[in-house]
């Protein structure tokens, strides 16, 4: 697999952050070789192989529609790094 | 000696005898605490240790009923929420972050009777095998301090080994409890997945992340997963089975045990000496009644790139939600809201994090799914099946934990590969969302502590329990 500053600046735009030049240099050199090593998979030959999400198999779990509990608004507001008359202060979005 | 040098059994009786309250433990505990900050290198085990709150937890602990832990205090790592502590998960981004709920395995403790005291240190976001990647800085190792404590769980580890803590609930995502449990010389136990509710438990990779016990002896290891364990409606993904009780089983001998040596646990790559003494763990078995069999586990060598794929893939979804807007640190505020969530997101997380945030959200980006996500959950299925096959000869597969000892600090933090690669023996159990116990055997000739992995099928931790605690006997004999 070949990585370059252009695929770490892509996937760090869908990842939501945002590297330093320094950080991105490295960052390229660390998941090169990490990447390098991960094409080990490439020996096994896995046609028909079901891939496994779940370990025991469980599947659709579903449960009755009850109301539960919930936080109190003034505890979500304790935990809110900005908060204005009952919401979270968020920058200008339109 | 004190109190906090005694193991949970000691306790309870003492507590239920009325010899001493939750508070002489507690006394005993911060003075220990105390005297290790004092050290040139103090181990940095606890990223909160507040008497106020934790005199508090003491006040409105469940005295009604006779409970199972009877008001002994519990060491928490910092990734488990507990309501109204701080819950950083070593991480920035969590710096100020109070817990509004408690976890569903916090709720289960204080029923039985347990008190939770402190915050233990650990690998941001549990992302590590070293515990070098805290904001809180390195956790150092009770019985070499130039030493990594392993990780994620480094704090709970450290904590414990040294009597800083009677014992602790951490989490196990690819080796997490086993590791540090193994370099710090104690007991550490990851349940079968689906075991202990995840409610609560800040995610890191959802379809491996595990909690268990990390404690000073077996019988204390089974008394704690006894409290903590069982189905949870919270969490889809909690196991509605049965749960024994495990205390019932150490103690319980071995004859008719089946116990499987996998060739590939034992190849290259593997300390001379940590072989040594993981031999000398399985003679101790053979002695004890057990029957040995060499088997195959014949994926074994896909194991670390499986792992590395789905755990960041897993990962770089679960973080998404730390944006400095509805919880968190807002570090830095912008004119508008993507170079919000980004600023935030560089500051409040290290480097380790954002590398597998990279490299998950990669492995998931359209593209490359099919070569690197899609290829690992097959791959993983093949692990899975590799288990399944080998259980149907053996009872407990015994092998070692980690290829090597403790490492300096600093040894391997600029190389993430190496470190990843030091994961081998303990992620395939994960992979295959196996019960694995890490159960001290002996030490280096450089006095380093090493542990033996004993892994079982599905939810039958009690033969885990049964084995770990004649491997303790036998080792105590030994010294």
């Amino acid at each position: 697999m070949k990585i370059d500053k252009k695929t770490i600046q892509w996937v760090a735009d869908l990842a939501n952050l945002s590297l330093g030049e320094e950080e991105e240099l490295e960052m390229e050199k660390q998941l090169l070789a990490i990447l390098d090593y991960m094409d080990i998979l490439s020996e096994l030959d896995l046609e028909g192989v079901e891939p496994t999400s779940h370990t025991l198999g469980y599947k659709n779990v579903t449960r009755e529609d009850r109301v539960g509990e919930s936080f109190e608004i003034n505890e979500v507001k304790k935990i809110a790094p900005k908060w204005e008359r009952g919401h979270f202060v968020v920058p200008r979005v339109v | 000696m004190g109190l906090n040098e005694c193991t949970l059994v000691e306790l309870t009786e003492k507590l239920r005898i009325g010899e001493i309250t939750t508070s002489d433990i507690i006394r005993d505990i911060e003075s220990a605490i105390t005297q290790d900050e004092g050290n040139k290198y103090p181990l940095n085990a606890y990223t909160s240790f507040d008497i106020e709150s934790i005199e508090k937890e003491i006040k409105s602990q469940n005295k009604k009923e006779d409970t199972l832990l009877k008001g002994v205090p519990i060491a928490i790592k910092d990734i488990i929420n507990v309501m109204d502590t701080p819950t950083t998960c070593g991480s920035g981004i969590l710096k100020d972050y109070i817990s509004p709920y408690d976890a569903t395995a916090i709720k289960n403790l204080r029923k039985n009777g347990g008190v939770p005291a402190g915050k233990l240190n650990m690998d941001e976001f549990a992302m590590g095998s070293s515990n070098e990647n805290s904001y809180f800085g390195v956790v150092r190792n009770p019985h070499d301090r130039k030493k990594i404590p392993g990780g994620s769980s480094g704090g709970a580890a450290a904590a414990v080994s040294a009597n800083l803590a009677v014992a602790a609930l951490a989490s196990d995502t690819g080796g997490s409890i086993r590791q540090p449990a193994s370099m710090c010389g104690i007991f550490g136990i990851k349940p079968t997945y689906g075991r202990v509710s995840r409610f609560g438990l800040i995610a890191y990779a959802s379809s491996f992340d595990q909690i268990g016990p990390i404690t000073n002896t077996v019988m204390d290891g089974a008394i704690l997963l006894d409290a903590v364990s069982g189905y949870d409606p919270k969490d889809s993904t909690s196991a509605n089975e049965k749960v024994p009780c495990f205390r019932d089983f150490v103690g319980k001998g071995l004859g008719g045990l089946r116990i499987g040596i996998p060739e590939e646990y034992f190849g290259e790559g593997l300390n001379s000496e940590v072989r040594d003494i993981v031999e000398r763990g399985i003679k101790i078995l053979s002695e004890a009644n057990a029957s040995v069999k060499r088997i195959a586990l014949k994926y074994t060598r896909y194991a670390i790139a499986c792992y590395y794929i789905i755990a960041t893939a897993e990962a770089s979804s679960n973080l998404a939600r730390f944006d400095g807007i509805r919880y968190g640190t807002r570090f830095v505020d912008t004119e508008d809201l993507e170079t919000l969530y980004r600023e935030n997101r560089n500051i409040g997380f290290g480097d380790e994090v954002k590398r597998r945030i990279l490299l998950g959200t990669f492995a998931l980006s359209s593209g490359y799914y099919d070569a690197y996500y899609l290829k690992a959950q097959r791959a993983r299925t093949l692990i899975r099946e590799d288990f399944k096959e080998a259980f149907r000869e053996v009872d407990i597969i015994v092998t070692p934990v980690s290829p090597i000892a403790a490492w300096d600090i600093g040894e391997l933090i600029d190389d993430p590969l190496q470190m990843y690669l030091s994961d081998v023996y303990t992620v395939p159990v994960n992979l295959a969302g196996l019960p694995a116990a890490s159960v001290p055997c002996g030490k280096t000739k450089d006095r380093l502590p090493v542990g033996v992995q004993l892994i079982a099928d599905h939810f039958n931790e009690a033969d885990i329990f049964r084995v770990a605690r004649i491997i303790e006997e036998g080792e105590k004999g030994a010294e």
